[in-house]
């Protein structure tokens, strides 16, 4: 439990750090480039974020103050169905994600080329990280 | 996979928050095994052994694995 503790903490660190850098866009957008309607969109995107990550480190701490919280917490991280959920859902988003990218890209280069690849990049950048983290686990496991 | 955990369970007066409490799962966890829409991993099915303190074998059914292999 105690590596446990020391995992939520450093989230709590990591959400602090997390917040500390969204600040810096905040004031750019804030003093040195030109309100629109663009940066204020932009400037909510962040605050939102900001506020989630803040709520999400209330909730840790909250947590990390009860022993018996921490192990619902505990539990609730490690439970093995909710692994396998996870590790399912991640693969068959993924795929999704990827199958549709592929469709879009195809679809896309009909109508506009910076479109077009933009989401080859990121298609290219996907089935990149999808091999780097299948060598990975091969390794691992 | 059919289990006789909800049998062991209704004997012991136990219930399935206290026996997911105890060998560190999710209620639901506990009820999926119990339905049979999933399969408890080795180190759950141990643990869940020792606390009704009896074997895995006397707990999970798997004469459905061993019908497979026959066929």
């Amino acid at each position: 439990m105690n590596e446990f503790r020391k995992r939520i903490k450093m989230r709590v660190i990591l959400g602090g750090l997390f917040c500390a850098l969204l600040m810096i866009p905040n004031v750019v957008l804030n003093f040195l480039v030109e309100r629109s309607d663009f940066t204020g969109f932009v400037m909510g995107f962040f605050v939102a974020s900001e506020a989630i990550v803040i709520v999400l480190m209330a909730k840790y701490i909250a947590t990390l103050r009860s022993e018996e919280e921490l192990k619902k917490l505990y539990i609730k991280e490690t439970d093995e169905r909710g692994v396998t959920i996870r590790t399912q859902a991640g693969r068959t988003g993924l795929c999704i994600v990827f199958g549709t990218l592929i469709i879009a890209v195809l679809i896309s280069g009909y109508f506009s080329k910076t479109v077009f690849f933009t989401l080859l990049g990121v298609s290219l950048f996907t089935s990149l990280v999808m091999i780097l983290t299948k060598l990975y686990y091969n390794m691992k496991v | 996979m059919k289990t006789r955990i909800p049998e062991l369970r209704k004997v012991r007066k136990i219930s399935q928050e206290e026996l997911a409490l105890a060998v560190g799962v999710t209620r639901q966890t506990i009820t999926s095994i119990e339905v049979g829409k999933y399969t408890a991993s080795l180190p759950l099915a141990y643990k869940i052994a020792k606390y009704f303190g009896l074997s895995i074998e006397e707990i999970f059914d798997f004469s459905d694995l061993e019908e497979n292999e026959n066929e």
